[in-house]
């Protein structure tokens, strides 16, 4: 029982991590039906921009909270403007011609990006504790640790943000029409361009946070932590229904509480292999994914 | 008496899709504060007509003014910003979004939320069952409702220029009479019209000017009552 709560908070804890990732998938796919190969690279850049700023501002030396949020909202924005950019030089020129084109044009710059991190970067680069952390033991053996108490709030805070955003604001509702229809969203006077522009931007966003959430729990960062991440995140979303925010989301959870049960109870080696074969299994049963096609919502 | 003012003029349009030439140098004038209609068979190039107008489609040369003002060019947000707004071919309403957000995202260029809000309250004062169906999703309402809906939707960011494509595809004969019924009224409180329709008596009944398109060149154009007598119109377009 134990070792199921304890499997319980990591599975959620790396869940959460994949689900903030795979929303970034699933809304340009929605978008664009677009696969954006180099979402990964954009999460994998906002860790190093973190830890870039967290040096610059000398947040690694003199730790704070007002800190960590400045370098939280530079990694971020960070994040925005390569998605952003991303789509306004590679995918935009291309909006025209077939999907392969695109799709072709997103695994180069996914390794374009990877490649500039090797070079820039180096190898792997210790990332500096930023906040005071804490460990919890709750009961004999069950350990809640402040990394975990991290990423539940950001992430549960991202979530019901993007909800708002999605559901509430006439942004959103662009958002949703875009993903529908681009002609008919033009029709409506919607500058679709904008949008598209937009939803790189949140996606981003949210990968930025996921990176440096992941380098606070981590203390590692690396430039190929983007296909590795990326990778998951994308099964997540393709497990939840491409093109499906709540898909993400259950599709990160449970794949994240896949890879630790499995790694708590059968073998930590099959960790990965769980993740296809989850893949595999809903390829085959239910190709459009947990939340896929039926789904109301879908951007 | 004040003279007919064009609010759309069409000169020398020609559209091509690849080899395909769509529209050979078409003119149409759509007066002001007029119902014009644009008749034509299946594949004519009506709905390419309006995607033009609309900024869809680029034409390849000709010009296409607002009042005065060229709009042929511009993006098509652009072009609804200007005071042209289409309820395209099919309806396209928002399927996943309810009738409500359906309404709001057709006052996507107005701020004025009070404003929105009446005009929301005047479409449902128009299509009650729109008002009951309010927070439904699009997707879930009935042909005739989803018609309702995106001629609201294109009323919604209080057009100079209304554009109609084939309001009446699909939909009952009595459904189709009160479609066409609030179109005169809209048109009745100020809004130009250039209603696409395959529906040629219907039409013509209720527009002052007609235009018919045969394999992308204008055939014929004159006022609407003399088309209705047309032998030849009648043949072809009125069943006899
Ligand atoms: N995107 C496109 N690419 C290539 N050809 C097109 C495209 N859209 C329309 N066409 C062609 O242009 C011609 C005119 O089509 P259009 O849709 O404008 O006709 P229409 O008069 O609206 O017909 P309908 O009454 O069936 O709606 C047709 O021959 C059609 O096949
Ligand atoms: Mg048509």
């Amino acid at each position: 029982m134990i070792l199921f709560l304890q499997q319980l908070i990591n599975g959620l804890s790396l869940g959460a991590i994949y689900a903030l990732i795979a929303l970034g998938y699933t809304m340009v796919y929605g978008t664009l039906q677009l696969i954006n190969f180099a979402h990964g690279e954009v999460y994998m850049m906002g860790a190093f921009a973190a830890l870039y700023l967290a040096k610059w501002l000398g947040v690694d030396q003199n730790p704070s909270v007002p800190g960590v949020i400045v370098v939280a909202v530079g990694a971020m924005a960070f994040c925005a403007v390569l998605g952003m950019t991303i789509e306004r030089v590679a995918y935009r020129p291309l909006r025209k011609m077939s999907r392969l084109n695109m799709l072709i044009t997103a695994i180069g710059v996914s390794l374009l990006l990877q490649n500039i991190g090797l070079l820039a970067f180096g190898a792997l680069q210790s990332f500096p504790s930023l906040l005071p952390e804490a460990k919890w033991e709750l009961t004999a053996g069950l350990v809640l640790r402040s990394q975990d108490v991290q990423i539940f709030t950001t992430t549960v805070a991202l979530m019901l943000a993007l909800h708002h955003i999605v559901e509430r604001t006439q942004i959103g509702r662009a958002m949703r029409a875009v993903s529908h229809s681009r002609d008919t969203a033009a029709l409506m006077g919607i500058p679709v361009d904008r949008v598209v522009s937009f939803t790189f931007a949140i996606g981003s966003v949210l990968a930025g946070a996921a990176a440096l959430l992941i380098a606070l729990d981590k203390h590692k960062i690396e430039p190929t932590m983007g296909s590795a991440y990326g990778l998951k995140a994308f099964v997540a979303a393709v497990l939840g229904g491409i093109g499906s925010i709540p898909g993400a989301v259950a599709g990160g959870l449970l794949l994240g509480l896949a890879e630790t049960m499995v790694s708590g109870y059968i073998a930590s080696t099959w960790r990965d292999a769980i993740a296809f074969i989850l893949l595999i299994g809903i390829l085959l049963y239910k190709p459009s994914g947990l939340f896929g096609k039926h789904t109301v919502e879908k951007v | 008496m004040s003279a007919v003012v064009n609010a759309l003029e069409l000169r020398d349009l020609d559209v091509w899709y690849g080899q395909i030439h769509a529209l050979h140098s078409v003119n149409v004038n759509v007066e002001e504060g007029r119902i014009t209609t644009l008749l034509g068979a299946n594949g004519a190039g009506k709905t390419t007509l309006l995607r033009t107008i609309s900024g869809l489609v680029k034409a390849r040369s000709g010009t296409i003014r607002l009042g005065a003002t060229p709009i042929q060019g511009l993006e098509a947000h652009e072009i609804v910003r200007r005071g042209v707004s289409q309820s395209p071919e099919g309806r396209q309403v928002f399927p996943n979004l309810t009738v409500k957000e359906n309404l709001q995202l057709g006052a996507w260029i107005r701020s004025d939320k009070a404003g929105i809000e009446a005009d929301i309250a005047r479409i449902v004062g128009i299509w009650p069952r729109l008002g009951e169906r309010m927070a439904q999703a699009a997707g879930t309402l009935s042909g005739g409702e989803q018609q309702m809906l995106a001629i609201g939707r294109a009323m919604m960011s209080r057009p100079k220029v209304l554009l109609l494509d084939e309001p009446s595809l699909g939909l009952a004969p009595v459904v189709v009479a009160g479609i066409f019924e609030t179109i005169k009224a809209i048109n009745a409180e100020g809004t130009t019209v250039l209603l696409v329709e395959q529906n040629a008596h219907l039409a013509l009944r209720i527009a002052h000017t007609g235009y018919v398109l045969e394999t992308g060149a204008i055939q014929q154009s004159g006022p609407a009552k003399d088309l209705l007598d047309d032998d030849a119109i009648r043949a072809a377009y009125l069943g006899g």
